[in-house]
């Protein structure tokens, strides 16, 4: 057991990856000499050498449409994206290959691919350097997109993406990376990707979140004092592990729903849909979502009027017992 | 005052960092935005300004330190003589809701206004017990559409199981909403959950629009499991009408479940594709398909080597290069004409056996990507010297990819030599459908008794797969005898 952060997680699960397995390679933007613009990649280059640690051109379509040819050919590139911002220029590779390989050649290739995320605000950044976009993601059928939320699942998740026959997208909370640490196991582990993790048990109402929220939801808990809440990591978006949220539900009959992705079209209404689906005779009240507005995610100045705090979902919770 | 200074997040959600050098000392006077110190965090070492004029109290760290981002660094009294206070920077989370926190909706709870939101005062869903049925207007979240009950799908259900007409049920809850213990009121039973031996008659008629509301067990809701989705059986009363599948072809069959491959260790995947799928089809068809059979033979060729050396110069002189390999193509097809059920196909289709009348021989090569078999067409027609050329010229091409699907189709035979690159024997598998396939091994040279007396002799080991579906073992070893007598005779009319 060694105690780290987030960022120390997710570069021990690339080192032990790379010494596990030889067709692991890591690129990207100054992944190399510089380590990562978030010091993830720190030390990898000295370590692995820079056939298996590429600095690449400025170029995210270029990052991912090169890690598809890897990926076909044998290699396991995880490919990194300095802000999940920047990953629009490459959607084109994801969407149109990386998503479709399996299925286009009728299941005779997989693409094991990685892409990671650093992803939401939070850091007082720039435009493009703070938005949480998975639930466009999620609607891509043929890739799946996992958040970590602390730094043992980081490791894990990762590991398991790494493993994964079929391409990954691996979202970090970059607001978290250096926020917590835990003692996390040294050797290499897994956190299955499609399993949702039931973080608290309770009985009064179910709270659902992932990613950097997780630290949100459990402040709000903490402000609530008696209430009994259930608090659900969904870690895995999609495919999404959806049962054990709809299981919760039928405990509690009440729900709400957190992320720092702006509400419309969101996450969290995928999740009502599905709880109406498979646990409507259950409900007590209606579900509510804290969530970002409905707005470009403001600059430095004003994001935290628009990042869910514990204050509004506390606020929420009561409601929904309340209703 | 004195203000408390704590260390900010340098950015990026740093959580702590290492106190390289404070830049001031105690008692010292200080600027705003001058160094107070360095710190050095995950990413990189920053300096703290400081917050305010003033001069400094009290480092609360020493060199060397880790010290977490929120904790008290740096004592500063700023010369104003006011009491101190909190140091307001670090708390600019939500000015905006701190006034919409008085204004808490709890319009049924209780008459008094909150002006807090402590946490105990959220009360738990038991506890919500008014007293009296409310007018249903005086809630403007609870607006109930004429005619139909207000409840929510748990009460709802709950009705449902009680077998109660909800729509007879006076609701006691906010805006005269139906819960769960208006449905035991409505029974007649205290408010409580656990399952009644009562009502066996329904207490209102059935209403016919909802045919779903008919008597039901009063226990589970829960229905015998169904294959189909076991865990929410109940919306699932059906098993999904499965489309028919259109029929595939089939695969031969294979009687048993794929086999688990289990990995201990790193291994590679590589996709079973182009030629290499394609051999691995013909292989699996034939090896399923045919019962094979195979036959050994051993020639003494010491005579075909002494033959072939002295044609060899003269073939080479015609750019061929010679080797044992048309000798044997060329007593095959002579053999073949007098066994015509190895040159042979089975129709399974009409259960016909098709003695072919020419003879193209096929010659497995082996190329970079995958075993090739390009065919010497009509080789009953050739010279062993034309034979030769052939086999050189399809052989190169193969191993080009230059070869065309024309001259590798229309095999009646095949001819599989192993020799160039060892062993001693072979079992091949059938080129299906045809119906037999020869191995040929090295030549080596053994001792062997020539009448009474040893002798280094030039042997040569044939293996003959047969499909023993159409031929028994007689023949075949009387096929491969009328092989053995040719080469060993070494006498040959149609050389060049």
């Amino acid at each position: 057991m060694a105690e780290m952060n987030i960022v120390q997680a997710i570069n021990n699960a690339l080192e032990l990856e790379m010494k596990n397995d030889e067709s692991v390679v890591v690129l990207g933007e100054d992944v190399g000499v510089d380590g990562g613009v978030f010091r993830v990649t720190d030390g990898l280059i000295d370590k692995f050498g820079e056939e298996r640690v590429i600095d690449s051109p400025l170029a995210e379509a270029g990052i991912v449409g090169t890690s598809v040819g890897m990926a076909i050919n044998g290699l396991k590139p995880v490919a990194e994206m300095q802000f999940s911002g920047f990953i629009y220029p490459a959607m084109q590779e994801v969407i149109s290959h990386a998503a479709r390989i399996r299925n286009r050649t009728r299941g005779v290739l997989t693409c094991p691919l990685v892409v990671r995320l650093p992803y939401g605000g939070g850091i007082r950044a720039l435009e493009h350097h703070s938005e949480s976009m998975e639930a466009m993601f999620g609607h891509i059928q043929g890739i799946k997109t996992v958040v970590a939320s602390n730094p043992y699942n980081a490791k894990g998740l990762l590991i398991a993406a790494i493993r994964d026959p079929d391409p990954v997208l691996y979202m970090e909370p970059k607001r978290m990376y250096r926020a917590m640490k835990q003692d996390i196991p040294d050797e290499a582990y897994t956190v299955p990707i499609g399993e949702t993790n039931v973080v608290k048990q309770g009985d009064d109402i179910t709270l659902v979140s992932w990613g950097a929220q997780m630290e949100v939801a459990q402040e709000a808990i903490e402000s609530l004092g008696n209430v009994s809440v259930e608090l659900i990591d969904v870690q895995t978006i999609y495919p999404l592990d959806y049962k054990p949220i709809v299981e919760s539900v039928k405990k509690t009959g009440k729900c709400v729903i957190l992320h720092e992705a702006a509400r419309n079209f969101g996450p969290a209404g995928e999740i009502i849909a599905l709880l109406n689906e498979h646990a409507f005779t259950s409900l007590e009240a209606p579900i509510k979502r804290v969530t970002g507005y409905n707005v470009p995610f403001p600059l430095a100045l004003s994001e935290n009027y628009y990042l869910p705090s514990a204050y509004r979902v506390a606020k929420a919770i009561k409601e929904v017992i309340n209703y | 005052m004195v203000l408390e200074f704590k260390l900010p997040d340098p950015g990026e959600g740093i959580h702590e960092g290492q106190l390289v050098k404070w830049m001031v000392k105690e008692g010292d006077e200080i600027k705003e935005d001058a160094p107070l110190a360095e710190i050095e965090t995950d990413k990189a070492v920053v300096e703290i300004p400081s917050p305010e004029d003033g001069k400094i109290l009290k480092l609360h760290a020493k060199e060397g330190d880790t010290v977490k981002v929120g904790s008290i660094f740096v004592t500063i009294d700023d010369g104003s003589g006011e009491k101190p206070k909190e140091e307001t920077k670090t708390e600019e989370k939500e000015p905006e809701e701190k006034p919409e926190m008085k204004i808490e909706q709890k319009p049924m709870e209780t008459p008094a206004p909150q002006t807090k939101q402590e946490p105990e005062q959220i009360p738990q869903p038991q506890q919500v017990q008014p007293q009296t049925p409310p007018a249903p207007s005086t809630s403007q979240q609870s607006e109930t559409p004429k005619g139909k009950a207000f409840a929510t799908p748990a009460v709802r259900h709950y009705a449902r199981e009680k077998n109660v007409d909800i729509n007879q049920v006076q609701g006691s809850g906010p805006g005269g909403r139906i819960e769960k213990q208006d449905i035991d009121n409505f029974l007649g039973t205290p408010t409580q959950q656990q399952t009644q031996p009562q009502p066996q008659q329904p207490m209102q008629p059935p209403q016919p629009q909802m045919p779903q509301q008919q008597p039901q067990p009063m226990q589970q809701p829960q229905q015998p499991q169904q294959p189909f989705y076991p865990q929410y059986p109940q919306y699932y009363p059906q098993p999904m009408p499965q489309p028919p599948m259109p029929q595939l072809p089939q695969k031969p069959a294979l009687m048993f479940k794929p086999a688990q491959i289990v990995l201990e260790g790193n291994a590679d995947r590589i996709p079973l594709s182009g030629v290499r799928k394609i051999i691995s089809e013909h292989m699996e068809q034939s090896m399923y398909t045919a019962p094979h059979v195979t036959h050994f033979e051993e020639l003494d060729v010491t005579d075909l080597v002494e033959f072939r050396k002295n044609e060899k110069a003269d073939a080479e002189q015609q750019g061929i290069k010679l080797t044992y390999l048309p000798f044997i193509v060329s007593a095959v097809v002579n053999a073949l004409k007098k066994f015509p059920y190895i040159n042979s196909s089975l129709n399974e289709q009409t259960n016909e056996i098709v003695l072919k009348k020419f003879y193209n021989i096929g010659i497995a090569v082996e190329t970079d990507a995958g075993l090739m078999v390009p065919v010497v067409k009509n080789a009953e027609q050739k010279t062993i010297y034309q034979i030769g050329k052939e086999i050189n010229e399809l052989a190169q091409k193969s191993r080009d990819r230059k070869i065309s699907l024309p001259e590798m189709s229309g095999g009646t035979f095949t001819i599989t030599n192993v020799g160039s690159i060892g062993g001693i024997y072979s079992t091949p598998i059938i080129n299906y459908p045809e119906a037999a396939i020869l191995g040929v091994h090295r030549i080596h040279e053994l001792p062997r008794y020539i009448n009474g007396e040893l002798q280094p002799r030039k042997i040569l080991n044939l293996a003959l797969s047969f499909d023993h579906r159409i031929i028994d073992g007689a023949t075949a070893a009387s096929f491969v005898n009328e092989i053995k007598k040719q080469l060993e005779e070494a006498k040959f009319s149609n050389v060049k």
